[in-house]
């Protein structure tokens, strides 16, 4: 099991910088929840979460296998964003900062 | 570049789904064979061993006539010893030994995941000429080039990079699972096509040798894998201490900076004055498949020669390491499954989307060859599905026959092709309703497989879980959650066929 974190922490920080990037675009942002505004900074934010996720496989996992890690990892962690978009959109709610409280009352399921 | 596109995808994705999906199962090939081999369901090994007390009686005996044998080491995935040799009636022979009493387990007759589906991955099993050899090279061009395209022909690969609509319809969410698994997986399945391709690079290119090595061509192997050969001499001699040369063979890796165990050794003419031991090193903890060997005289265990990877084959061996993935490191395994069952995933949708575009009209101008593709195109993807699991039932329910051990193998494959031919049929048969009622018998094969399983073996889940054999619990899990998932693309596919009112309004 221990091996599994660095693993583990890698997915959730590509997965956060993917989720970020989708919700820079309207379309995701429409559905995820409407009328909020897209934050500042993502490119920033979502290419330093991808470094740090490689610089972790790199030192935890060594050259070879964390590279092919970083490599498998990026794919799934993009994927399962896709999907959260598709089946559970409100679940990225909070990473968005809503205007007003009635787009909260407007929710999309 | 669409109609390229489409084009090879059209030509190429059944042979392409085929190596995908074997290909995936052969991450998993071990754990296959220890559920087709019910045999060789041991506890994990001892963690020392002495050969020289295991090769005794029946398997001695065994490997006294032929001319040479390999002897693989357990490991944590294959928990036996494993021998290969040549027989002079029955051809190559691969047998297990107990690794704690060197008992002889009986041959099942069944060639499972490292004998059938995984060379099937690379050769398609068409021998003659290499043939399956270059179709796979071809397919494995073609999978580059159609991964190429395909980025060029997307319209809106930005604005619609992390786009699913799975309630849409059933054309659309095929297009955009299609999209998504091609741009999202792309660097895994560039990288896996390209180092597939690499493995194989002195079949594709025979000249290479022939120019680097005018006079002998043999000179290419033993420079390059430190292949290594020497003629019997005819008199009789018996064979050193194996543990006294894998204790020197562990020392001098020690010595040279890369320590590690010994996986596998190879003996040439046993018995004989000249006899010769090879000693491979093992490379579980790398991603590269090092060629780091020592061959030992062996009668007397001298050391005769040492093999070191050279840099250029250590990139060759990089490639095909990542490609093998022998080592032992679970996550990547999984993600490596992943990531080839997203290439079946890519391939099939992107069929069943070529054929849903293409059915209403070839049905009006009432053309015969669109039926023909369908029918390829089911056969391709569910009738795969149903080849293999036919191929597992086949195992648990033939009889096993100690007596003709390569009869029984012949039956399982004939099993499984022969299962590949009926779905082609019955897809031309009844084109309408193929893919829901292939995909129902897909599901009911592979809850067949897990019972049958249970009631022949005696390990159903409950007890392969409790008991801590992951492999054969994982593999019933598996074929639990395929049997899932055929249904839910069944009813999937069943509900496209008959649209919603809404979905009528809009047209």
């Amino acid at each position: 099991m221990a091996d599994l974190w660095p693993a583990l922490l890698a997915f959730l920080l590509a997965y956060l910088a993917f989720a970020r990037l989708a919700l820079a675009q309207a379309v995701h942002r429409q559905a995820v929840a409407p009328g909020a505004s897209a934050g500042r900074g993502t490119r920033v934010f979502s290419a330093t979460l991808l470094g740090s996720s490689l610089a972790l496989l790199l030192v935890a996992e060594g050259g070879g296998f964390g590279a092919l890690l970083w490599l498998l990892l990026l794919s799934a962690a993009a994927f399962c964003v896709a999907q959260t978009l598709s089946w559970r959109p409100h679940w990225l709610r909070w990473l968005l900062r809503t205007r007003t409280e009635h787009a909260d009352a407007n929710e999309l399921r | 570049m669409t109609r390229l596109h489409s084009w090879a995808g059209v030509l190429l994705g059944g042979v392409l789904l085929a190596i995908f999906w074997t290909g995936s199962l052969s991450l998993f090939d071990r754990e296959i064979d220890r559920w087709m081999q019910p045999a060789t369901r041991l506890p994990a090994p001892p963690a020392a061993l002495s050969l020289d007390r295991l090769l005794h009686g029946q398997a001695a005996s065994l490997i006294a006539t032929a001319p040479a044998w390999t002897l693989s080491l357990p490991t944590a995935r294959t928990p036996t010893l494993q021998l290969d040799y040549q027989d002079p009636v029955q051809g190559p022979v691969r047998r297990h030994l107990d690794p704690r009493t060197g008992a002889l387990l009986p041959d099942e007759g069944s060639w499972a995941g490292t004998r059938f589906l995984f060379p099937f991955h690379f050769s398609l099993h068409l021998r003659w000429r290499d043939l399956g050899y270059w179709l796979v090279g071809a397919a494995g061009m073609g999978m580059l080039m159609l991964l190429a395209s395909g980025v060029v022909a997307h319209r809106k690969l930005i604005a619609e990079f992390f786009t699913f609509r799975p309630r849409k319809r059933l054309q659309r969410s095929l297009l955009d699972l299609h999209n998504l698994t091609g741009v999202l997986v792309l660097p895994f399945h560039f990288l896996i096509s390209l180092s597939g391709l690499a493995i194989f690079c002195l079949i594709y290119f025979p000249g290479v040798a022939q120019s680097l090595y005018p006079e002998d061509r043999a000179q290419l192997p033993a420079e390059a894998l430190g292949a290594y050969a020497r003629p019997a001499s005819g008199v009789v001699a018996p064979l050193g201490s194996l543990d006294a040369m894998l204790r020197q063979a562990a020392q001098r890796w020690e010595q040279d900076g890369h320590p590690g165990a010994a996986y596998q050794l190879r003996v040439g003419h046993p018995g004989d004055r000249a006899a010769f031991v090879e000693i491979r090193r093992s490379f579980d903890r790398e991603v590269s498949m090092n060629v780091d060997r020592l061959i030992f005289d062996g009668v007397t265990g001298a050391l005769l020669q040492q093999h070191r990877t050279p840099p250029v084959v250590g990139v060759q061996r990089f490639l095909t390491g990542l490609h093998f993935v022998q080592f032992e490191h679970w996550t990547l395994r999984w993600l490596y499954f992943a990531g080839g069952l997203g290439g079946c995933l890519l391939i099939g949708s992107g069929l069943l989307f070529w054929a849903g575009a293409r059915r209403a009209r070839h049905a009006r101008q009432g053309r015969s060859g669109a039926r023909l593709v369908e029918a390829l195109t089911v056969a391709a993807c569910v009738g795969l599905v149903i080849a293999t699991l036919a191929f597992f039932v086949a195992n648990r329910l033939l009889p096993v026959d100690i007596a003709a051990p390569p009869r029984r193998a012949t039956l399982e494959v004939q099993a499984f092709f022969g299962a590949w031919l009926l779905s082609l049929a019955h897809a031309a048969w009844r084109p309408a309703r193929a893919w829901g009622e292939q995909l129902q018998l897909a599901a009911g094969l592979a809850l067949l497989a897990v019972l049958l399983n249970g009631l022949t073996t005696g390990d159903h889940l409950l007890r392969s879980l409790s008991s801590g054999q992951t492999a054969i619990a994982g593999m019933d899990l598996m074929l639990l959650a395929l049997a899932g998932l055929c249904l839910l693309a069944a009813r999937r596919l069943q509900r496209a066929a008959q649209p919603t009112h809404k979905e009528r309004a809009l047209g």
